[in-house]
C-alpha cells in the first residue's frame, strides 16, 4: 500500500485523472472529495465488499430456481410503471 | 453486403447457444466482482414471467437471474446518480431498462432482489452499468414473495 501523508485542503492525483482531496480532518472523521472522470466509479469499501459478496451468491443460481420464483411474482395483469425519483 | 455472424456461447446453463451481437449489451466495467464480464446477453425465462437470465458471452458459467423491480415493488425509485446516467449515455426513461438480481436460499425457499445495486441498461446505446445507490434506502436482499404491508 503507497501511503502517503496529507494536511486539509491537500491532494492526491492518481492515473492522471483521479484527484483525492482532503477536505477536512477533524476528530476521528476526514471528509475526502473524490474528482474523477464520469466512468470511474467509487464506492465506500463498506457498499462495494456488500454488493460484490451478493453478486457473488447471485451468481450461482441455476435453472431449477427459476420454479421458486415464479409463484413469487404478482400476477402481471397491466403494464409496470418504471419509476425514478428524478427525471432521466 | 456481408451477413453479421452470431456469436456461439458454450453455456453451462443452457448448452451451446447462439446471440447475436447486436442484441448483447456491454458492461464497461463488468459487474462489481466480475471486472472482465463485459459483454452479456439477455434471456427471456419465457413469455410472461418478467424473469430475464443475464448471460456472459465471455464466460459461459456466469449468469445471472434478473427481474423488472416494479412487478414485485411497485414503490421502489432508484435515483440514478448523475455520473451513471452520462456513462450509459441515458437521457430518456423510455431508453432505460432496470433489472435486479435475484437471489435464491433453497434451504430458506427465500428468493431476494439487490435493489441497493440495480442494473440500468440503456437499450438504445446497448451500454449497462450496474449502479450503486449510494445513500439510499433500498435494501440490497429485498424479499420477493412477501404480501405487502
Amino acid at each position: 500500500m503507497l501511503i502517503l501523508t496529507r494536511k486539509e485542503g491537500e491532494s492526491i492525483v492518481i492515473a492522471g485523472s483521479i484527484r483525492i482531496t482532503v477536505l477536512d480532518a477533524r476528530g476521528d472523521q476526514v471528509r475526502i472529495g473524490i474528482e474523477a472522470p464520469r466512468s470511474v466509479t467509487v464506492h465506500r469499501e463498506e457498499i462495494h465488499e456488500q454488493i460484490l459478496a451478493a453478486n457473488q451468491q447471485a451468481a450461482t443460481t441455476d435453472r431449477s430456481d427459476v420454479d421458486l420464483i415464479k409463484p413469487r411474482q404478482p400476477a402481471r395483469n397491466r403494464p409496470q410503471q418504471q419509476r425514478f425519483r428524478k427525471p432521466l | 453486403m456481408s451477413t453479421i455472424e452470431p456469436l456461439r456461447v458454450a453455456t453451462t446453463r443452457f448448452g451451446a447457444i447462439e446471440v447475436q451481437p447486436a442484441e448483447t449489451v456491454l458492461f464497461e466495467d463488468g459487474l462489481l466482482g466480475f471486472p472482465e464480464a463485459q459483454r452479456f446477453a439477455l434471456i427471456a425465462v419465457d413469455g410472461d414471467s418478467d424473469l430475464y437470465w443475464l448471460q456472459s458471452v465471455d464466460d459461459g458459467a456466469l449468469a445471472f437471474l434478473t427481474a423488472s423491480p416494479w412487478l414485485n415493488f411497485p414503490d421502489y425509485e432508484p435515483d440514478i446518480p448523475d455520473g451513471d446516467r452520462e456513462a450509459l449515455h441515458l437521457d430518456s426513461a423510455d431508453d432505460a431498462s432496470v433489472l435486479c438480481l435475484l437471489t435464491v436460499d433453497r434451504d430458506r425457499e427465500v428468493v431476494t432482489a439487490n435493489l441497493l445495486g440495480p442494473v440500468v441498461i440503456n437499450l438504445k446505446s446497448r451500454l449497462a452499468r450496474q449502479v450503486v445507490l449510494h445513500d439510499q434506502p433500498w435494501p440490497i436482499d429485498a424479499r420477493l414473495g412477501v404480501a405487502p404491508c
